[in-house]
């Protein structure tokens, strides 16, 4: 694979206002790891519907499901309440911050 | 969003970057619906303190107060966490099947051509910093088959409007240019036409349909954009004739083309390059064509404190440094000073189809962003 070092940055990234920049980068990293919870219990849930519909769940089969409606509205109610859960300190602190 | 693609030259993404983009797009959406109403709330009430005798203060004052309040700060960082993680989230579907990609590329059936410019050097304002924060900007190209920068946009529009230009064609601002010459001016048939900054060719194709038999060229400034573009419209069936070059300066002849347009480019340029635009158009086309522009629909003197706090958002956080610059230029008295006629800058509402019956569009009040674009359009004289 060619080296795309270059593409991994971003030019003219501006620093965030605020104390410590840490807090922008923390903040980055904290939805990137909620974002992979989120990938992962969307994982499980294929793997449950293969397994209630008697289908062996290996990689391939999860790979290539395609979640029924049923399923998207069951994830998406769990995704919100995820990011809700995550980000309700961010909200919190701008409602006292206001 | 689904696993399927609208077009071949689309990656398609397998269970668990389907599950990622839709992450992205609910964290979007809950910046939207949670942290942008304190944002507003407090750009509001920091303006109205700094308020004296009914005069509002400078908006570097409003902001060097915003800057210690969290809820700005926090505004910010999740906004622009959302847009890193969209294009993390589409360069890592796009470069699973890079590969497979470039093959697909290689395999469009033979329509239209590409030129690229191993030269070609890329403007300073589009070389400081990454357009939207997109890594490697435009321009990233690092082979003769490289479609990757090209996949990776056209993956991320979607998740970048919300689904709100077209689905996932987002193609949207193509119909509008399109309605709005119909409205404009009816009847107008081009035979030639340029599309200027195409990026991926998502207005090009849609431009295109409307005018199957005319010469279409297409030209922006990476490489790897234009291969990709060249590539999606090949297999979408449009013939387009794609060029690396820049918008300031072509090499296309003097009275070459009956339509010249752009899709929100201008304001990813400079004060001077709009003004080089304005007149390489008038060089283009030929007596009686047409030069269209559509632009976001901001307008400085509309803009109130919440505005001045995006428009500052897009320029120094999502890097778009000519935001505000596009959004306070006159680009009507511009049209007149390099000789074009018949000028007139407006709103004009969003359509997904142009249609000559449809109810006009231009000069309606501004309904917002994806539901309202600002044109600029005029004709060159004599034809």
């Amino acid at each position: 694979m060619a080296n795309r070092a270059h593409t991994k940055s971003h030019r003219g990234r501006r620093l965030v206002p605020g104390p410590d920049p840490r807090v922008d980068t923390l903040l980055g990293m904290v939805m990137a790891l909620t974002s992979e919870v989120s990938m992962l219990r969307e994982r499980l849930d294929a793997h449950e519907s293969l397994a209630a519909s008697g289908k062996v769940p290996d990689q391939d089969a999860v790979d290539h499901y395609q979640p029924t409606e049923a399923d998207e509205s069951r994830r998406k109610q769990y995704r919100d309440r995820l990011i809700d859960k995550v980000c309700r300190p961010l909200v919190a602190s701008g409602q006292q911050d206001g | 969003m689904t696993m399927t693609r609208p077009h071949p030259m689309m990656p398609a993404a397998n269970h668990d970057e389907l599950a990622e983009q839709k992450f992205v797009l609910a964290f979007k959406t809950y910046v939207w619906n949670n942290l942008d109403p304190l944002l507003v709330e407090e750009a509001r009430t920091t303006a109205r303190e700094l308020e004296q005798d009914g005069t509002a203060a400078p908006f570097r004052e409003v902001r060097r107060q915003l800057a210690s309040k969290p809820v700005y700060q926090n505004w910010i960082s999740s906004m622009r966490a959302g847009q890193e993680m969209m294009w993390q989230a589409a360069a890592d579907c796009v470069d699973r099947q890079q590969t497979d990609l470039e093959e697909r590329a290689q395999q469009a059936p033979p329509l239209g051509s590409l030129r690229v410019d191993p030269d070609f050097e890329i403007p300073a304002y589009l070389a400081a910093a990454d357009t939207h924060m997109q890594p490697g900007g435009y321009e990233s190209n690092e082979s003769d088959t490289d479609v990757r920068q090209g996949a990776i946009y056209d993956k991320a529009a979607w998740l970048y409007s919300l689904g709100r230009q077209g689905g996932e064609l987002a193609d949207m601002r193509g119909h509008v240019v399109v309605q709005h010459i119909m409205e404009r001016f009816p009847g107008f048939a081009p035979q030639r036409i340029l599309d200027l900054g195409c990026t991926v060719g998502c207005s090009t194709v849609a431009v295109a349909s409307y005018y199957p038999d005319a010469d279409f060229h297409a030209i922006d400034v990476g490489a790897g954009v234009l291969r990709y573009a060249h590539a999606r419209a090949a297999h979408m069936g449009a013939a387009v004739h794609f060029s690396q070059q820049s918008a300031e300066q072509t090499d296309f002849d003097d009275n070459s083309f009956d339509l010249v347009y752009s899709c929100a480019v201008l304001h990813e340029t400079s004060n001077q390059a709009v003004k080089r635009i304005f007149k390489e158009c008038h060089r283009i086309l030929r007596p009686g064509g047409l030069m269209v522009h559509l632009e976001v629909p901001v307008r400085a003197e509309e803009v109130d404190v919440v505005g001045e706090v995006r428009g500052d958002y897009e320029a120094r956080y999502n890097n778009e440094p000519f935001w505000k610059g596009i959004a306070g230029f006159d680009l009507d008295e511009l049209a007149r000073d390099v000789g074009f006629v018949e000028v007139a800058a407006d709103f004009q509402d969003a359509v997904t189809v142009a249609s000559p019956d449809a109810e006009p569009g231009f000069g309606k009040p501004n309904k917002g962003g994806y539901r309202s674009w600002y044109m600029v359009s005029g004709k060159k004289q004599g034809g």
